[in-house]
């Protein structure tokens, strides 16, 4: 079997990347890295600066009273507005201290969903249904057409659709390793007589062997079903490229994910630290981060400050980390949540669902040092321009699928074949 | 001049070639009972097809009544209900528990809603029954996580018990470890539920349409909520239809979560969590309390479907297995299932013929599938005119479960491994099937759902899956290579039941092996290349290893993986 020709790589569109080599970064195409918050944070905490008013219950109301370090306040960074706490959420403090500059806040992005499944498969997708890639993925397989992968998902929550061959999991506990390296990474095996796992791996020699026949195999089942760059093409095509990937990975993913232990959830540190090794490296060109706690604080809303103050140290760390290596330019780093919470806490002490978004863009060559989009007095969404980012009673709202198209163009890629007739956000230059 | 005209005109439909082109007798057969079973057909079934074509429907009844079939059953459903969702353990191994495997209380829990479906399926019982069977498929373990009682000792290792607080039968809706799954938070009360019952069972997904949320409602104000779901058309066009069927969930607990299942044990089972009884979140754990089956009151509206009240959910399992859309439904699910197609892509028109079968048998699942499978849209091998055959695909890739158990049917391998622990000590998995894991293991790498981040399966290659085939497939021909050489008897062996030494063994072996694999003998061509496998190996590192090596490639060959 051949290695990835230009026009299996064309085949039903599955198979983008070509032939995967390494480069170096700094020079190539923007990347993406992507850190979702899912469960619905609670903007008031940060990026909606508001006090408790009667119509929204912010983070003021967690104060305490005989401590008065613990306060709750307005700050503002260049031109922006933040609301902070130094006592509980120091780090998102310092965060806009350093990086403000290089940040941009989208407020008020209509979801249009209040259950987390739906209101996830919108804002990482623009669709609706269960089946589109999100736009990493997208933006993975078009900006890494030349690397070994385009998205690399160490969320769990990548939503690959048909685009699945240009992906690769980490595994919600490192699980790659054990892939990629089966002789250095094994899992342990249990102590128990009844089973019996053999532990086999082939040998270099071995593996190049099997590999050989199977590639001729392939060519046999090709022959038999080929069907003219249809269904069946398009899914040998995959099958050819995620070797060729799989290769790859085996090659070089093993000292990459060094740092992560099998077994054990990487915590987001880690795997930003292991997700900027690979952009650096030139692994892939979209990296897909999950935060870790689930934001979904329906009792106990005051469980948010935590949330934010952890979330913060590690996406300090990480912006950090990519300008150090100077990768911050081209490197986007989009932060989100599926959805807020309601204005009002609940007999429970939490907050319910609300159909409407925030993120948090830093880096990536984005127009920093500002807030776009916004919230009435009732965190409803407000009508946008959607070239300037001002609201406007006159324009229309900044739904799912124009946020996401915003980003896809802002990237280069254009959205029209992923989210068709699309008016797409141009304010984040 | 006329005859000629009609003639062209009778002539006219037959001009147009197939939609399709048809699988061979025995690739078909392949296909079938690798979707059905998740193995090809045994060698004797695959000479029964290629003698006698028409004898593939009656392979087909039997490959039905297959104990493996129940386990697709299982899987199918699985996914439909994101019901196992390991990356998010609920029930710890603490406490009267400290003694189990978390894997085991997993399973145990998960699986028993998928136990009561493969029953009803298996069983030839109406679909409907998955909306009123009155027992919950225990195993012992389940017992002593429930309190269940009635357990005989010296029964089977799964018994239908009855639950013992007063639930109402309603098969999987009566269900804990679904509503454990499907919590429902905050003001939510039981909508989520609701919806996902409505999505399931009906394919009316409400939970997707548009919220638009009028600028002055608080959904944190239960009371401002509960009116304006009534009266603001906004809100009224979903909650019309949701509210009354939610009313019918009352009584389950809205959560039961870890968290809260420490804190009562740690307090003594006197700490209230969620306005529930201290001893609903201390082992055995109870999901519903009678005492609350009106907690609805005052919330939402009475119990109704479709405005016709009832009284419980066992009225609402009867309501929506005689909605009309139930049958459609299900053979949308059942189609999209085994065509690997996703639910959309599945409209109602297509399955007409099917939803004719399904309710026509008395809703015998087995009679829907079987009319699916046998369909020519299923038999293609490519796809001609895809406007005239719109369900028809194609290759079909196997799924990660279905790959682990033909795996162990050829090899006797299991994956078993120590998955790890995290935090406290009853976060350990001690003993895990990657293969089936998604915490600890390769199910959703491989492609699988995890219930719960991936909630719709892949169904193409990624470098993760071929990766996990790879290592599964390595894992398989080392462990069966290993035990069958140690086995002097040849007839006791698994695959190498040829290899006597001799040259000749070696390609009667070759020939054995593939007929295993894939049912038939392999051809000429086929023979030589992996003879040729065979000996590039066994010239450099012996036998044994040359064995591994072809196992390994075989157990991964696209023909595999690929039906």
């Amino acid at each position: 079997m051949a290695r990835l020709t230009r026009r299996q790589l064309l085949i039903g569109g599955a198979a983008l990347a070509a032939t995967p080599s390494l480069s170096r970064a700094g020079t190539g195409p923007k990347k993406l890295m992507i850190i979702t918050a899912m469960g619905g944070w609670d903007p008031t905490f940060v990026f909606v600066p508001s006090l408790s008013n009667g119509e929204v219950d912010a983070p003021d109301i967690d104060e305490d009273p005989n401590n008065p370090e613990d306060r709750e306040a307005t700050r503002t960074y260049g031109d922006v507005e933040i609301n902070v706490n130094d006592y509980k959420r120091p780090s998102a403090s310092a965060f806009f201290e350093r990086y403000m500059s290089k940040s941009l806040i989208v407020n008020g992005i209509w979801t249009g969903a209040i259950a987390h499944t739906p209101a996830q498969i919108r804002i990482l997708t623009g669709m609706t249904g269960d089946t589109s890639p999100d736009f990493g993925v997208i933006a993975g397989s078009e900006l890494g057409r030349n690397l070994p992968l385009g998205t690399v998902d160490m969320s769990g929550r990548g939503r690959a659709g048909h685009l699945a061959s240009t992906m690769a999991k980490v595994g919600h506990r490192g699980q790659l390793l054990a892939l990629v390296d089966p002789m250095g990474s094994a899992f342990q095996t249990p102590d128990e007589s009844s089973f019996s796992p053999s532990g086999y791996v082939p040998s270099a020699a071995n593996d190049a062997a099997i590999r050989n026949y199977l590639r001729g195999r392939v060519d046999r089942v090709e022959s038999r079903f080929k069907d003219r760059l249809g269904h069946n093409e398009a899914m040998l095509a995959d099958w050819r490229s995620s070797w060729d990937r799989a290769e790859l990975l085996e090659g070089e993913a093993g000292d990459l994910l060094a740092t992560l232990e099998l077994g054990v959830t990487p915590t987001p540190l880690q795997a930003s630290l292991v997700g900027i090794d690979m952009l650096e490296r030139g692994l892939c060109s979209t990296i897909m981060i999950d935060t870790a706690p689930d934001w979904d604080t329906h009792a106990g809303n005051v469980q948010q400050h935590g949330y934010y103050e952890a979330m913060f140290i590690g996406l300090t760390a990480t912006v950090a980390e990519l300008d150090a290596r100077g990768m911050l330019d081209d490197t986007l780093v989009c932060v989100l949540s599926e959805m807020i919470r309601t204005p009002r806490i609940t007999t429970d002490g939490g907050k319910g669902h609300w159909p409407h978004a925030t993120a948090l863009l830093v880096g990536g060559g984005v127009s920093g040092g500002r807030v776009i989009g916004g919230y009435d007095s009732l965190l409803q969404s407000l009508p946008m321009d959607l070239n300037t980012g001002l609201v406007d009673p006159s324009a229309e709202l900044l739904t799912y699928d124009r946020f996401v198209g915003g980003i896809l163009e802002f990237l280069d890629v254009d959205p029209q074949p992923w989210l068709p007739g699309v008016s797409p956000l141009r304010a984040l230059r | 001049m006329m005859m000629m005209l009609v003639g062209c005109r009778d002539d006219g439909p037959n001009t147009l070639p197939p939609a399709v082109e048809p699988l061979s007798d025995v690739e078909r057969a392949v296909r079938i009972s690798v979707a059905l079973r998740g193995v090809p057909p045994d060698p004797a079934d695959v000479a029964v097809v290629r003698k006698h074509p028409e004898a593939l429907p009656a392979l087909v009844d039997a490959w039905l009544d297959d104990p493996l079939f129940g386990e697709t059953v299982k899987d199918m459903y699985a996914e439909i209900l994101d019901i196992r969702a390991d990356t998010r353990p609920i029930v710890p191994a603490a406490f009267s528990l400290a003694d189990v495997n978390e894997a085991a209380i997993f399973k145990s829990v998960d699986e028993a809603p998928l136990r009561l479906i493969e029953d009803v399926i298996m069983s030839d019982r109406p679909l409907q029954d998955l909306l009123s069977e009155e027992h919950v498929y225990a195993d012992e373990l389940l017992v002593r996580i429930y309190g269940l009682e009635g357990w005989d000792p010296n029964g089977p290792e799964v018994q239908p018990l009855k639950w013992i607080d007063g639930r109402p039968a309603a098969g999987v809706l009566s269900s804990s470890a679904l509503w454990m799954r499907h919590e429902s938070n905050g003001s939510n009360f039981n909508r989520g539920r609701a919806n996902l019952v409505s999505d399931v069972f009906l394919c009316d997904n409400i939970g997707n349409r548009d919220v638009l949320v009028p600028g002055d409602v608080d959904l944190s104000d239960d009371e401002q909520v509960a009116n304006e779901v009534v009266d603001n058309p906004a809100c009224g066009s979903c909650h019309v239809q949701l509210d009354p069927l939610s009313a019918y969930f009352s009584g389950f607990k809205k959560t039961q979560h870890r968290i809260g299942i420490f804190m009562a044990h740690n307090t003594g089972c006197e700490l209230e969590i969620e306005g529930r009884s201290p001893r609903d979140w201390c082992y055995p754990l109870e999901m519903y309390d009678v005492e609350h089956a009106e907690d609805w009151v005052g919330l939402l509206p009475e119990p109704a479907f479709l405005g016709e009240t009832g009284s419980g959910l066992g009225d609402l399992g009867r309501q929506i297995g005689e909605d009309p859309r139930f049958a459609v439904c299900a053979a949308r699910r059942f189609t999209s299932f085994l065509f690997q197609k996703e639910l959309e892509e599945v409209p109602s028109e297509l399955v007409e013929d099917y939803v004719d079968t399904l309710v026509s048998s008395g809703y015998d699942a087995k009679q829907l599938v079987k009319a699916i499978v046998l369909s020519d849209d299923f038999g293609a091998a490519r796809v001609i005119a895809p406007a005239r055959a719109p369900l028809a695909t194609g290759l079909l890739i196997i799924r990660p479960e279905a790959y682990a158990r033909w795996i162990a049917d050829l090899t006797g391998f299991t994956w078993w491994a120590f998955g790890g622990c995290e935090g406290d000590e009853s976060g350990c998995w001690p003993v895990v099937d990657l293969a089936r894991s998604s915490l600890y293991g390769f199910q959703s790498m491989a492609g699988g759902t995890d219930g719960f981040m991936v909630t719709s399966p892949t169904h193409t290659a990624t470098p993760t899956r071929v990766l996990v085939l790879n290592r599964l497939a390595a894992e398989g021909a080392g462990y069966v290579v290993e035990q069958d050489l140690a086995e002097a008897d040849l007839a006791a062996r698994r695959m190498l039941g040829e290899v006597d030494g001799t040259d000749a063994g070696v390609d009667r072996q070759i020939d054995a092996a593939w007929t295993r694999v894939f049912g038939e003998k392999p051809s000429r061509e086929d023979r030589e290349s992996l003879r040729g496998l065979y000996d590039i190996v066994a010239d450099r590192d012996g036998e044994t290893e040359a064995w591994k090596v072809v196992l390994t490639a075989l157990f991964q060959d696209p023909r595999v993986v690929f039906y």
